[in-house]
């Protein structure tokens, strides 16, 4: 290519960008907004390297080396309840809700009553819509010391003491779990439901005239043609397996169970905000970020070689 | 070839029918011992139907100023914010489906690794800070504006309209800003519905920011914030017992009945919400 052309090009593509100047107006709020919004507070992260007070400029803070990670990661006591509770609980919900909800849509298809099917499928959905406010609420009427479920155990006779599932380290576990799977089952749930809807009439078909039962053709046409939707959402769903909603776990940490409750986000949060410690928060914040960032790349890797499906 | 129905269909049937139940019947609860007279329920047992009946708890609710002033701001954050995001994102969305948009390839890039990218809590709190938005209604609106992933949503509904529409419009000199509002907007409606409607649920539902960013401000707080704080807060509020003068009601039903006003709205947009995710509108498109 000479010199020429290039300019030319160059001039070609100036009175292109004119012409479409009312596109880039149209732009302008959406990309200043991510700009400000999601990338300008990565200038942040110079706090995990320097000593950071609230008030002053981040980029008038001390240098302060590697300290604070070196801090996170010597510090295991301090620190390793949170890394054990964020990949059980996170790691649990991921497979038992995708496989729950992968169960539930293969016995909905089933249902032969079509308007029961449709109404059990818009319930699904009803938790996954309400704050987890709302959740705890409920979940609190429930199951709290004088809830419910323990006023109506206890006169039944079937326990002396409440069950004190929202304050006790030994329950946390499971209480997250469980919330989890019952919370996102409609959400999962679809994703396979389209699945199914997607599978040929002829599969059931030559399995019913190979004598198929309602079994065989559960295991063998509707089960195998789900697989690959489970294997792409697993996949997909572990890159995010150090993140947690600080929005639920705000509200179900508390002095009592903190011990097995405490997730990263959470931990960020009461050292930086609540302790004033922004620099080893932000530290920590940091390496959650790049360990995730690794996560998500190498599972879009193997999803990419392995079922030919990726993000990006 | 139909199969008669079995043993099997009634079992599966029951089985739905317990999953609904346990999807339904706690919010049900809530709604009972709410509306249940508190003179009657001595102690909280599981309820199938309000005891008695009582409107007690709904009429302190809503004569207590602090919850009613939580609800609007918690109305105006779900009206304004979706309106805005909408605006904003929609744009957006319309000016990257150009494919021949000098440099639209960058700004594709810029958009979409944001999605990928969180500078994380403390550093968002910084520049919230830096930028003066704490102790602002505005706190909750304008980090959201530019969604991206709705942008990606919008974009590819675009992205399948006939493109004969336009050209013709261009043809008779109609600029971008016209074919877009004029045009493609109108056409956009289920896409756009959805994406709002969803915006909605997102800013009635968010109660973090105000605990990070309002925490000060006791009049920006929305609804949700004031119920998370009837329940981190065992003890009957002041208030809420004042204005119970003559009214027999405790903290536990005023909580239950906050509870479901909050619900209330969500339930309104119920049919739409599950009509939108049902057809995978919100969640078939995220690879697109």
């Amino acid at each position: 290519m000479t010199h020429g052309v290039q300019t030319a090009g160059k001039r070609v593509a100036l009175q292109k960008m004119v012409r479409q100047r009312q596109l880039y107006l149209m732009l302008l709020p959406a990309v200043v907004s991510v700009a400000i919004f999601t990338y300008a507070p990565l200038f942040g992260w110079w706090m995990a390297v320097s000593d950071y007070k609230l008030g002053k400029s981040i980029f008038q803070a001390p240098w302060a080396g590697f300290k604070y990670f070196e801090e996170f990661f010597t510090d295991t006591a301090g620190a390793g309840h949170v890394i054990v509770n964020t990949l059980v609980m996170n790691v649990a919900a991921l497979v038992l809700g995708l496989v729950c909800a992968l169960a539930f849509a293969i016995f909905l298809k089933e249902v032969r009553w079509s308007k029961f099917r449709r109404f059990v499928q818009s319930a699904s959905f009803f938790p996954y819509f309400m704050s987890w406010v709302i959740i705890y609420a409920v979940i609190y009427a429930l199951f709290s010391n004088d809830g419910a479920v323990n006023a109506s155990l206890q006169s039944l006779g079937l326990i002396d003491k409440p069950l004190n599932i929202l304050g006790n380290p030994n329950t946390s576990w499971g209480l997250i779990i469980t919330v989890d799977v019952w919370n996102i089952l409609g959400y999962n749930s679809v994703m396979f439901i389209a699945a199914i809807a997607g599978i040929p009439e002829e599969q059931y078909e030559a399995a019913r005239i190979d004598g198929a039962t309602r079994f065989h053709e559960m295991r063998y046409v509707t089960l195998p043609n789900l697989i690959p939707t489970l294997i792409v959402l697993l996949i997909l769903g572990s890159g995010s397996i150090f993140n947690s909603y600080l929005d639920q776990f705000f509200i179900f940490t508390n002095t009592l169970n903190i011990s097995t409750m405490e997730v990263f986000d959470y931990y960020i949060y009461r050292f930086g905000l609540k302790q004033g410690n922004f620099s080893y928060a932000t530290a920590v914040g940091v390496v959650k970020t790049i360990v995730s960032l690794i996560l998500l790349v190498g599972v879009n890797w193997i999803s990419r070689k392995a079922t030919e499906q990726s993000l990006f | 070839m139909k199969r008669k129905i079995g043993a099997f269909d009634l079992i599966n049937g029951l089985v739905m029918l317990l999953i609904t139940i346990t999807m339904i019947y706690p919010f049900w609860y809530v709604l009972c011992y709410s509306l249940s007279d508190m003179g009657l329920t001595g102690g909280s047992k599981l309820l199938l139907w309000p005891r008695g009946f009582s409107l007690d708890s709904y009429t302190v609710a809503f004569s207590n100023a602090t919850i009613m002033h939580g609800f609007m701001i918690s109305v105006a954050r779900s009206v304004l914010g979706p309106l805005l995001m909408l605006f904003i994102s929609s744009m957006a969305a319309y000016a990257i489906s150009k494919n021949d948009l000098v440099g639209v390839k960058w700004i594709r890039r810029f958009l979409f690794f944001s999605m990928y990218v969180s500078a994380g809590l403390l550093p968002g709190y910084i520049l919230i800070r830096t930028l003066g938005l704490t102790g602002t209604f505005w706190v909750y609106i304008l980090p959201g504006v530019a969604n991206v992933f709705n942008i990606v949503l919008i974009r590819a509904y675009v992205e399948t309209l006939p493109a004969g529409l336009e050209e013709s419009a261009m043809i008779d000199g109609a600029t971008y800003a016209t074919v877009f509002f004029r045009i493609v907007l109108p056409l956009c409606v289920p896409v756009i519905a959805a994406v709002t409607l969803y915006a909605c649920v997102g800013q009635w539902n968010s109660y973090i920011d105000a605990q990070l960013y309002n925490y000060r401000n006791p009049e920006l707080y929305p609804v949700q914030y004031i119920l998370y704080n009837y329940i981190a807060v065992k003890a009957p509020t002041k208030e809420a017992s004042a204005a119970a003068h003559g009214l027999i009601t405790t903290a536990h039903s005023l909580r239950m009945s906050v509870t479901i006003i909050t619900t209330i709205p969500i339930l309104l947009v119920y049919p739409f919400l599950q009509k939108y995710f049902a057809s995978g509108l919100l969640v078939g498109a995220i690879k697109a």
